[in-house]
């Protein structure tokens, strides 16, 4: 018993002092930098963690456990311990997320819609860096699962705020607000955490599952039928829900931001140049992976609403090639995908064809299933090509002349406040089809490679800039 | 040279931006002048020297790595309402600049300068009066868009607090004479575009 209280001490200050080098790294960092709103409440909750632990255990190590409790304790503390590895993970990110390392204004603007959307409930988006040159929201399910944990083992352990999200994005790109557009669908992910589409498609499944698996016959050959079925449930649900999961995400940035979202998709994709050019071949893919549906489905999708919410004019004008590109892909069938998921069920190999027609089937009435509940999300949120159609003109004007386009006239001189999503649209737009017109305008001794860098840079500070404008006049309503 | 009334002002700020004599102001929060003058806000960004980081600055000679670190005080939530709203929840915007201590920062406005006018910044009088300075390159060219860089020094001998939003400069416009012909709009100077203070570049000519 001596050892184990002995033990007890020994992890108990081992656990205090990391408690103080993560105390004093955040604390560090709030003290030199400064955060978006949403990464400070994180930041907070970081610190009151540190400190619910801190005191719970310097209470451990100066209490007479008795010694029925000592081994239960033991495995406390080992637990707390890695909850602490896993703070310290979360804190480095966090800290490392301060307002000149992230698209600022993007997103302090995500927030803002991502609260529209939301209302009356509340959305905090915390946005960090990511090492890898992709997006992606982070799950915080295990998170969440140890808050509720150590609430029960460390006294005034505080709960994970659950309408918080973490969005990641390529650190090195924090000045690029076009690219970063791809943070809206990760905003999606977001938002259909939210909704009950998952109940509802694996309930969905489930019944179409069981009457296909009956209409075929599937299993009546197959002597541990239940086992199998359980299996291929499985396979079908973690596809299918996945792939739903992305194409709400996908239908949502479109419907909140516009096109913007998809060229920042295939400026990520680095196939933005050749797009633009023509419909030529974008080596996209046909085929459905674990993680993504098929690349030319997504486009298929992303044609649908680019169109039903009225860009389609605007992207013939300006971006043809990828216009013709999308309505090539909004005619394919859904027989011109194919599943590039292994079933790995040995007993229904001889099926997998079969299953595989089933699943794309399956598709199309997720796709509708999805499609109603993003309109029903978004039934208060405004389209943004009708403020677009008001103001892109004048906001292309403003750019072409080196000018910040927070505050534009129209002809007849009245002021516009273009919103942050035209601002967004029109400032792709211009990227693609006005750089030109801009350079003629620049008296400079660069040359033009060094021009035409230069005024990228300038184009999407500006654009940032007019974005963090909008927000400085709605809270003055000044709009 | 003349120096524009808030009429001239107003009539200038009504133009669209393609015209050469037009004056963009952006955002403008005040629509209310001087009879002669613009008032302007501190912006969210600074360059404040830390003396343990830059060895020695050599204009010319080579590249300025160490050059003071840019700093981002994001414009206050609530900013505007009454004093009572403004301090529920929300951390203070500001900069604490030391006596005799300088800091680089910029206007929260960005301008866009006529063909025909050149412009001048000026330390509002209140702000003079607590013995801050903010320009020390205070003249401003026709055609010259960006946000304005405020080179503010503190000439007293106690610390001063800058807040972000708050009218810190005043800018006063004049007409270049004798008049002649503007031309096209064009887009020309070292730190045209900027948007917050930015690096010296010193070039030979």
């Amino acid at each position: 018993m001596q050892e184990a209280r002995k033990q007890i001490r020994s992890e108990g200050f081992s656990i205090l002092r990391l408690c103080r080098d993560l105390r004093n790294f955040v604390e560090l960092g709030r003290r030199q930098r400064t955060y978006l709103r949403e990464t400070g409440e994180f930041l907070d909750y970081i610190l009151e963690s540190i400190h619910a632990v801190d005191s719970s255990v310097q209470g451990d190590i100066e209490a007479e456990i008795p010694d029925e409790l000592l081994e239960a304790k033991r495995r406390d503390l080992g637990e707390i311990k890695r909850a602490l590895v896993w703070v310290y993970t979360f804190a480095k990110q966090a800290i490392e997320a301060d307002s000149l390392s992230i698209p600022f204004s993007l997103a302090t603007y995500i927030n803002h819609i991502a609260q529209e959307i939301q209302r009356p409930s509340t959305a905090k988006i915390v946005v960090v860096g990511s090492p890898n040159l992709m997006y992606y929201k982070w799950n915080l399910a295990d998170l969440r699962d140890l808050s509720k944990r150590l609430q029960s083992k460390v006294n005034g352990y505080p709960p994970l705020p659950k309408e918080i999200g973490l969005l990641m994005f390529p650190y090195c790109g924090a000045k690029e607000v076009l690219v970063n557009c791809d943070l809206f669908h990760e905003m999606g992910h977001y938002i259909y955490e939210t909704t009950d589409l998952e109940s509802k498609i694996r309930s969905d499944i489930g019944t179409h599952l069981a009457a296909f698996i009956e209409q075929e016959q599937l299993l009546n050959e197959i002597q541990s039928g239940l086992f199998v079925a359980n299996r291929l449930y499985n396979y079908v649900g973690r596809l299918l829900l996945t792939w739903a999961d992305e194409i709400f995400a996908d239908i949502l940035a479109i419907k909140v931001l516009g096109p913007a979202f998809h060229f920042a998709y295939l400026e990520l994709q680095q196939v933005l140049p050749v797009a633009i050019v023509s419909d030529t071949d974008l080596g996209a893919e046909n085929a459905f992976s674990e993680t993504h549906p098929a690349d030319n489905f997504r486009f298929k999708l992303h044609a649908k609403w680019l169109r039903k919410c009225g860009w389609r004019e605007e992207l013939e004008k300006h971006a043809s090639g990828v216009q013709a590109y999308l309505e090539k892909c909004e005619k394919l069938e859904i027989n011109a995908f194919k599943i590039d998921c292994p079933l790995r069920i040995p007993e229904l190999s001889d099926q997998e064809d079969l299953i595989e027609k089933w699943m794309l089937n399956q598709i199309e009435g997720l796709v509708e299933t999805v499609e109603t509940c993003v309109s029903k999300k978004l039934e208060n949120v405004p389209n943004p090509c009708d403020d677009y159609n008001r103001s892109a003109a004048a906001v292309m004007t403003c750019l072409e002349h080196g000018v910040v386009p927070s505050t534009a006239r129209s002809p007849e001189g009245v002021k516009i406040y273009p919103s942050p999503t035209t601002l967004l649209n029109a400032g792709f737009i211009f990227f693609l089809d006005g750089m030109e017109a801009l350079i003629k305008r620049v008296k400079s001794k660069e040359n033009r490679i060094e021009q035409r860098l230069q005024y990228e840079k300038r184009l999407n500070e500006w654009l940032a800039k007019a974005i963090d404008d909008w927000q400085i006049l709605s809270m003055e309503n000044k709009l | 040279m003349s120096v524009l009334s808030r009429d001239e002002i107003t009539r200038r700020l009504a133009m669209s931006v393609d015209q050469p004599e037009s004056i963009v102001i952006t955002p403008l929060l005040d629509d209310h002048f001087d009879r002669d003058a613009v008032d302007l806000r501190l912006g969210c960004y600074f360059r404040l020297p830390a003396m343990s980081s830059v060895a020695c600055i050599r204009p010319y000679r080579e590249a300025i790595d160490h050059y003071p670190e840019l700093i981002h005080k994001p414009y206050p939530r609530g900013h505007g309402k009454s004093t009572e709203d403004n301090t529920k929840g929300t951390a203070r915007s500001e900069l604490i600049l030391q006596p005799q201590h300088a800091v680089l920062a910029s206007t929260l406005e960005y301008i866009k300068m006529p063909g025909d006018v050149s412009a001048e910044i000026l330390t509002k009088s209140s702000w003079a009066r607590v013995f801050i300075n903010i320009a020390s390159a205070p003249w401003i060219h026709p055609f010259y868009r960006g946000c304005l860089t405020l080179e503010i020094t503190n000439l007293g001998s106690i610390p001063v607090a800058l807040p972000v939003g708050e009218p810190i400069a005043q800018l006063v416009f004049m007409t270049v004479e004798p008049h002649e012909e503007i031309g096209e709009d064009v887009i020309e100077g070292t730190y045209a575009g900027a948007i917050m203070p930015e690096a010296p570049r010193f070039r030979r000519s």
